[in-house]
C-alpha cells in the first residue's frame, strides 16, 4: 500500500517530529491518512493530516521533556558556541533591522541613559581623583574635628603637628603648609602675584615629586638664619623667566624679601592646589605659646597596608593624651584621616556631586525602563516565533541568549553614541567651566575610567533591559502559542510589570526634572538680580599692598590717593577707586558696636558686614545717597570718625527713625577701634558674592583714609569701551608710583561675577539637559506602552465597539490605564523630588528647594506630555473597525 | 501515592487500548480504538504524546518492529503493558468505582 501524503505536510512534519519516533509517525500517519480518504473522502483525510502538525510540535517537545531527543539540544552538532553566537548576532542585526524606528529609539534612549551619567561621572572623577603623582592615593589630609567647639574640619597649630609628627607611626611622614599670595619682582620683570605657599621641608619628598631643576628643600632651609629661598612653579619658570636653565641661584624679590631661586617644579604641579611657588616654613612649636599662632594644612603619607581607619585611631590615641595634658587648647579634640583630595574638595561639595551623579542616574534607570518595555512589546509580537524555535528543538538557555543578544546589540551600539555623548558633554563642560579657579589635580576627561563606567552600563543596561523580556519569553508555552495565538501572547502577562516600569520612569522623571527646574531656577535668579549700583564698564583688579610696602598710615593714604588721581587721568576713565572689597565680589562680616553699648558679652555685639573704601566709591559705583552725606577730604585721620551705612542696616537696627548720628564701632567687646558718628545712609548694594548665603546684607562703609587698614585693596575703574583695554595703562600708572607692585587678576565686574556664578549656571545647563533628556524618554515610553496595549487590544475594543459603545466609552476605556499611571508615578515622582532637593539645596541659588511653583509647572508638563502620549493610541482605539477588529489575529 | 501513579482520562483510556489490542497495539491501531470507543477524532501525535508519557512513567514499554513495504516502508512501533500499568488501570478503576458508590450512596440518601 503506497499513500500519498500531502507532500508540504510531510515535509514539515518529518521536519518536526522528533528523529526517534518519526518513521513510526509518519507510518501511522499514512496508514490513518488512508483510511479516512476511504472512508471520508480526501478532503477530511487531508484536513486531519494537516492538523497532524499542531501535535506533533507537541511531541516533539514531550520528546524533548523525556529527553529521549538530544541531538537538537543546546548548540547543534558541529556548530560551535562561538558559531551560535555569531549566528545570534546576524539574526540580531536582521531583527532590529526590520523595525529600524524601535531599533533607533531604543539606541538613542540607551545613548541618553549612558551618556549623561557618564558625562557626570567623568566630571565627579576628573574633581575627585587621586593626586596625579605617584601612588597619590595613600596622600591624606589630617585635620581635626570638636563636636563641642563646632569645628567640622580644622587646621593644625604647630605644638599639635610636633606631637603627631613625633608619636605616629602609621605614616611615611607627614608635614604641613600653609598658602599665601606673594608679589613677585625683579630681575627685569614687571611686578606679578602668585599664589604660593609655605611648607615643611619633607612636603616634596613626602609627595614624591623631583625639582626638573636645582634641588629640593633641606632640613637647613628651615633654619631662621639660612639664606632665605624659593622654589618656583613651571609657570613661573615659563612666564617669567622663558624657561631660562640658568634660573638657579638667581634672586627674585618676594613680598618684599629678596630670595634666591633653588628649585622648579615639574609642570602641572601646583600643589597644594593651585599654587605656583614654594618657600620654606620656619616656625617651631617652642616659639609659638600653646593656643596660638598659625594652624595648618597638614598632609601625610600613609605606610603601604596601614588603613584610613588604622591610622585615624593611632592619631586619637595621641590626641587624646594631649587633650588630658592641655585640656584647655585639646579637650574634645578628634583627628580625621581623609583622601587630600576629597578634603580639598570638601565633603560638602563631593558629597554633592556623588548626588548629582546618582540623580543622572536616573536616566540610565528611566532608559533601561523604556527599552525593557519596547523588548518586552517585541517579545510579545514574537511569542509564536519563540514558539516554533522552541518547538524545532531550541533549548530555553537558547531563546534566552538570543533575545539577550538584541538588547546587548542594542545597548552597545547605545553605548557607542553614549560615548559620543559623554564627549560633547565633558567639552561643553569644560568650555562652560573655562577660567574658573581649579585645583590642579582636577582634570575632567573621557579616561579610561569613564570607559569602564560606560563597558560597566552597557552591561546593566543590556541585563536590565534584556533578561525580563527573554525570560519571559522563552517561558512561551509553545504547545499552548501555537495553538491559538492570542491565548498563548496573554499567558505573557506582562501587563502590569510594564505598567510598574512607566510609574518607575514617570516618578524618576518627575524627580530630575524637579531638580533641574529648581537649579535653572536658580540661575534665572543670578542673571536677573538687581545688584543696585550700575555694573557695567568696570574694570577691577587687586592692588597686593601689603604693611611691608607702607608700613605707616599717612604714606599708605597718601600712595592710594595718588593712585587714585592718576587712575582718573587716563584718558577714557570716568572715575576711579579703591575699596578693601568691590561690591557683589567678597565680603568681610564681623561684630559691631552700637551706640556706645559697654557689654562685656560677644552676645550682645551683632554681625554685620564691612568695606573701608575711598570717598569716591559711591560716585564709581553710582550708589544713590540716600540720607546724609557720603566720605569727603575732610574725613582724615585725626578728624571725627565717621561711617556711611546701608539701607538695610538703617532699617535693622534704627528702625523708624534716622541713623544719623547714631554710633557705631567695628568689632567685638574687646575692639579697639574707634567709635564712628555715622554720616550718611545709601542704597544697599551687595556687600558680600552673590553667592553667598546672605546675598545683600546689611553693612557699614569705613573711609580707608581714616584708619590703619593695612591689607590688599581693589581697585575699581568706570571706563569708556571695552574695560579689559585699560589692563596696561592700569598697571603703568601703579608701577609709575610702586616698581615692585603688582596687579592682579584683572577683569571686568561683570565678568568678574559671572565667575561665582559659573557652577551654578554650568550645573543649571547640564540639569536642563538631563531633564530634557529625562521628558522625552518618559514620554516616548508612554506612549509606547499605551500604544502596544491599545493593539493588544484591538479585538477586545472592536467586539465593544460592535455591542454599541460609544467612541466616548472606548477613549475613556483606553485613557484611564493611561491617567493612572500617570498619576501614581506623579505622586511618587513628586515625594522623590521633596527629598532629592532638600538634600540638594546647596545648588540652587535662592530658591528654595520645595518651590512650589516648581513642582506645580513640573506636574503641569509631565501630565500634558503624559496625556498627550495616552491620547494619540486612545484616539486611534476609537476609530477600531468591528470588522476587522473582529477578523485581527 | 506519587502524581505519577495518576492517570489522567487519556491515559487511561490509551492503556487500556494498549492492553486491549495486545501483540497488534501500535500508533494508528490504537488511535483507531480509542476513536472507536470515545468517538473523539485524535491525531496519531497527540496519541504518541501521551503513549510517550506512560512510557516515562513504566506503565508500557515500546520497540521498533522491522520495517515493511507497507505503509511506505515506515516501521511501526509497537507497544505493550507492563505489570504496573495493569495495576495502574486498576487503581485507578477502584478509585473511580469508590467515588461512584460513594456518590450514589449520597444520591439515595436524598432520594429518600
Amino acid at each position: 500500500m503506497t499513500v500519498d501524503t500531502p507532500r508540504v505536510a510531510r515535509t514539515l512534519l518529518t521536519m518536526i517530529l522528533p528523529s526517534t519516533h518519526r518513521d513510526c509517525v509518519l507510518g501511522d500517519m499514512a496508514e490513518t491518512y488512508a483510511t479516512n480518504r476511504t472512508e471520508r473522502g480526501g478532503f477530511v483525510a487531508r484536513w486531519r493530516y494537516w492538523r497532524e502538525l499542531r501535535s506533533a510540535l507537541s511531541l516533539r517537545l514531550e520528546s524533548r521533556r523525556s529527553g529521549r531527543s538530544t541531538s537538537e539540544r543546546g548548540p547543534r552538532r558541529g556548530i560551535t558556541r562561538v558559531q551560535s553566537m555569531l549566528y545570534d548576532l546576524r539574526y540580531s542585526i536582521r531583527m532590529l533591522a526590520k523595525n529600524p524606528a524601535m531599533a533607533a529609539i531604543a539606541i538613542l534612549a540607551i545613548a541618553l541613559g549612558i551618556g549623561l551619567p557618564t558625562t557626570m561621572f567623568s566630571i565627579v572623577n576628573g574633581a575627585l581623583r587621586d593626586l596625579p603623582i605617584a601612588e597619590g592615593h595613600r596622600v591624606m589630609a589630617l585635620s581635626r574635628v570638636s563636636p563641642s567647639r563646632n569645628w567640622t574640619r580644622a587646621d593644625v597649630p604647630i605644638s599639635d603637628f610636633e606631637a603627631w609628627q613625633a608619636q605616629q607611626t602609621s605614616f611615611e611622614g607627614i608635614a604641613i603648609e600653609a598658602t599665601a599670595n606673594f608679589n613677585l619682582s625683579g630681575p627685569g620683570a614687571r611686578p606679578e602675584r602668585y599664589g604660593g605657599a609655605v611648607v615643611s621641608m619633607n612636603t616634596f619628598e613626602l609627595l614624591r615629586v623631583q625639582p626638573i631643576l636645582g634641588r629640593s628643600f633641606a632640613p637647613d632651609d628651615a633654619n631662621p638664619s639660612a639664606p632665605d629661598v624659593v622654589i618656583l612653579g613651571y609657570n613661573i619658570w615659563r612666564n617669567r623667566f622663558d624657561h631660562d636653565p640658568d634660573v638657579i641661584g638667581q634672586t627674585v624679590n618676594a613680598n618684599g624679601t629678596p630670595r634666591t631661586i633653588i628649585g622648579v617644579m615639574p609642570e602641572g604641579f601646583r600643589f597644594p592646589n593651585d599654587h605656583d611657588l614654594w618657600v620654606p616654613l620656619r616656625v617651631r612649636s617652642a616659639d609659638v605659646p600653646r593656643g596660638r599662632g598659625t594652624w595648618y594644612r597638614t598632609f601625610g603619607r600613609l605606610l603601604p597596608g596601614v588603613s584610613i581607619s588604622e591610622a585615624n585611631a593611632e592619631l586619637e590615641g595621641i590626641t587624646g593624651r594631649l587633650a588630658l595634658e592641655y585640656p584647655e587648647t585639646n579637650h574634645d579634640v578628634h583627628p580625621i584621616v581623609e583622601p587630600f583630595t576629597e578634603r580639598s574638595v570638601g565633603r560638602e561639595v563631593s558629597g554633592f556631586l556623588y548626588l548629582m551623579l546618582t540623580i543622572v542616574s536616573f536616566v540610565l534607570l528611566i532608559a533601561c525602563a523604556n527599552v525593557t518595555n519596547i523588548l518586552i512589546a517585541r517579545a510579545t509580537e514574537r511569542t509564536r516565533e519563540v514558539a516554533v524555535r522552541t518547538a524545532l528543538g531550541a533549548s530555553r538557555t537558547r531563546v534566552v541568549m538570543q533575545l539577550m543578544t538584541e538588547s546587548l546589540l542594542l545597548a552597545t551600539a547605545g553605548g557607542v553614541l553614549g560615548l559620543a555623548i559623554a564627549f560633547g558633554g565633558v567639552g561643553i563642560f569644560n568650555y562652560a567651566s573655562a577660567g574658573m579657579e581649579m585645583s590642579f589635580w582636577i582634570d575632567i576627561k573621557i579616561d579610561s575610567a569613564s570607559l569602564l563606567f560606560i563597558l560597566a552600563l552597557v552591561m546593566v543596561a543590556s541585563l536590565a533591559a534584556g533578561v525580563a523580556p527573554a525570560l519571559q519569553a522563552s517561558r512561551t508555552n509553545a504547545q499552548e502559542v501555537l495553538q491559538d495565538e492570542s491565548r498563548g501572547a496573554s499567558s505573557f502577562r506582562l501587563g502590569r510589570f510594564s505598567r510598574f516600569l512607566v510609574i518607575s520612569e514617570i516618578a524618576f522623571s518627575c524627580a530630575l526634572l524637579v531638580a533641574s527646574g529648581l537649579m535653572i531656577k536658580g540661575v534665572l535668579n543670578l542673571r536677573t538680580i538687581d545688584f543696585g549700583f550700575g555694573l557695567d564698564q568696570i574694570f577691577v583688579a587687586d592692588l597686593p599692598v601689603t604693611a611691608r610696602d607702607y608700613p605707616d598710615a599717612g604714606g599708605r593714604i597718601q600712595f592710594l590717593e595718588e593712585l587714585e588721581a592718576r587712575f582718573s587721568a587716563i584718558p577714557g576713565v570716568r572715575g576711579a577707586t579703591l575699596a578693601s572689597h568691590l561690591p557683589a565680589r567678597n565680603g568681610s562680616s564681623g561684630s559691631v558696636g552700637l551706640d556706645g553699648t559697654t557689654s562685656t558679652q560677644s552676645d550682645d555685639y551683632p554681625m554685620t558686614h564691612f568695606a573701608h573704601v575711598m570717598p569716591s566709591f559711591f560716585d564709581v559705583f553710582r550708589i544713590t545717597m540716600l540720607e546724609g552725606r557720603g566720605f569727603g577730604a575732610v574725613d582724615r585721620i585725626g578728624s571725627t570718625p565717621v561711617a556711611v551705612v546701608n539701607q538695610r542696616f538703617a532699617e535693622r537696627f534704627f528702625p523708624g527713625q534716622t541713623a544719623l548720628g547714631h554710633q557705631v564701632r567695628q568689632g567685638g567687646p574687646r575692639s579697639r577701634e574707634p567709635w564712628r558718628t555715622i554720616i550718611g545712609v545709601v542704597a544697599n548694594a551687595y556687600m558680600t558674592d552673590v553667592v553667598n548665603e546672605e546675598p545683600n546684607p546689611d553693612g557699614i562703609y569705613l573711609p580707608l583714609t581714616q584708619g590703619e587698614f593695612h591689607f590688599s585693596n581693589k581697585i575699581a575703574l568706570r571706563t569708556d569701551g571695552d574695560p579689559l583695554t585699560y589692563t596696561p595703562l592700569v598697571r603703568d600708572v601703579v608701577e609709575s608710583l610702586n616698581p615692585n607692585l603688582p596687579i592682579a587678576g584683572p577683569n571686568t565686574l561683570a565678568g568678574d561675577i559671572l565667575l561665582d556664578k559659573k557652577l551654578f549656571e554650568v550645573f543649571g545647563r547640564l540639569f536642563l539637559l538631563f531633564g530634557a533628556a529625562a521628558l522625552f524618554l518618559a514620554s516616548v515610553g508612554l506612549y509606547g506602552v499605551m500604544s502596544f496595549s491599545v493593539s493588544r487590544r484591538t479585538k477586545e475594543l472592536g467586539v465593544r465597539v460592535a455591542l454599541g459603545a460609544q467612541e466616548t466609552d472606548v477613549l475613556r476605556l483606553v485613557m484611564r490605564q493611561g491617567v493612572v499611571q500617570l498619576g501614581v508615578g506623579l505622586a511618587l515622582g513628586l515625594a522623590l523630588a521633596a527629598a532629592l532637593s532638600r538634600a540638594m539645596s546647596m545648588a540652587f541659588f535662592q530658591v528654595d528647594p520645595w518651590d512650589k511653583s516648581i513642582f506645580i509647572l513640573i506636574a503641569a508638563l509631565l501630565s500634558a506630555t503624559g496625556l498627550l502620549a495616552t491620547i494619540i493610541p486612545a484616539r486611534r482605539a476609537t476609530r477600531v473597525d468591528p470588522m476587522v477588529a473582529l477578523r485581527y489575529e | 501515592m506519587t502524581s505519577k501513579s495518576f492517570l489522567g482520562e487519556l491515559e487511561q483510556i490509551a492503556l487500556m487500548a494498549v492492553r486491549r489490542l495486545g501483540r497488534n497495539a501500535y500508533g494508528a491501531a490504537i488511535r483507531d480504538e480509542i476513536e472507536g470507543w470515545t468517538g473523539r477524532s485524535l491525531s496519531v501525535s497527540a496519541v504518541y504524546v501521551t503513549l510517550m508519557r506512560l512510557e516515562k512513567k513504566g506503565h508500557v514499554r515500546s520497540w521498533l518492529a522491522d520495517p515493511t513495504p507497507v505503509r511506505g516502508g515506515k516501521a511501526k512501533r509497537y507497544f505493550e503493558i507492563l505489570p504496573t500499568g495493569v495495576e495502574a488501570l486498576q487503581r485507578a478503576r477502584a478509585t473511580m468505582d469508590r467515588i461512584w458508590a460513594d456518590l450514589d450512596t449520597g444520591t439515595e440518601a436524598e432520594v429518600q
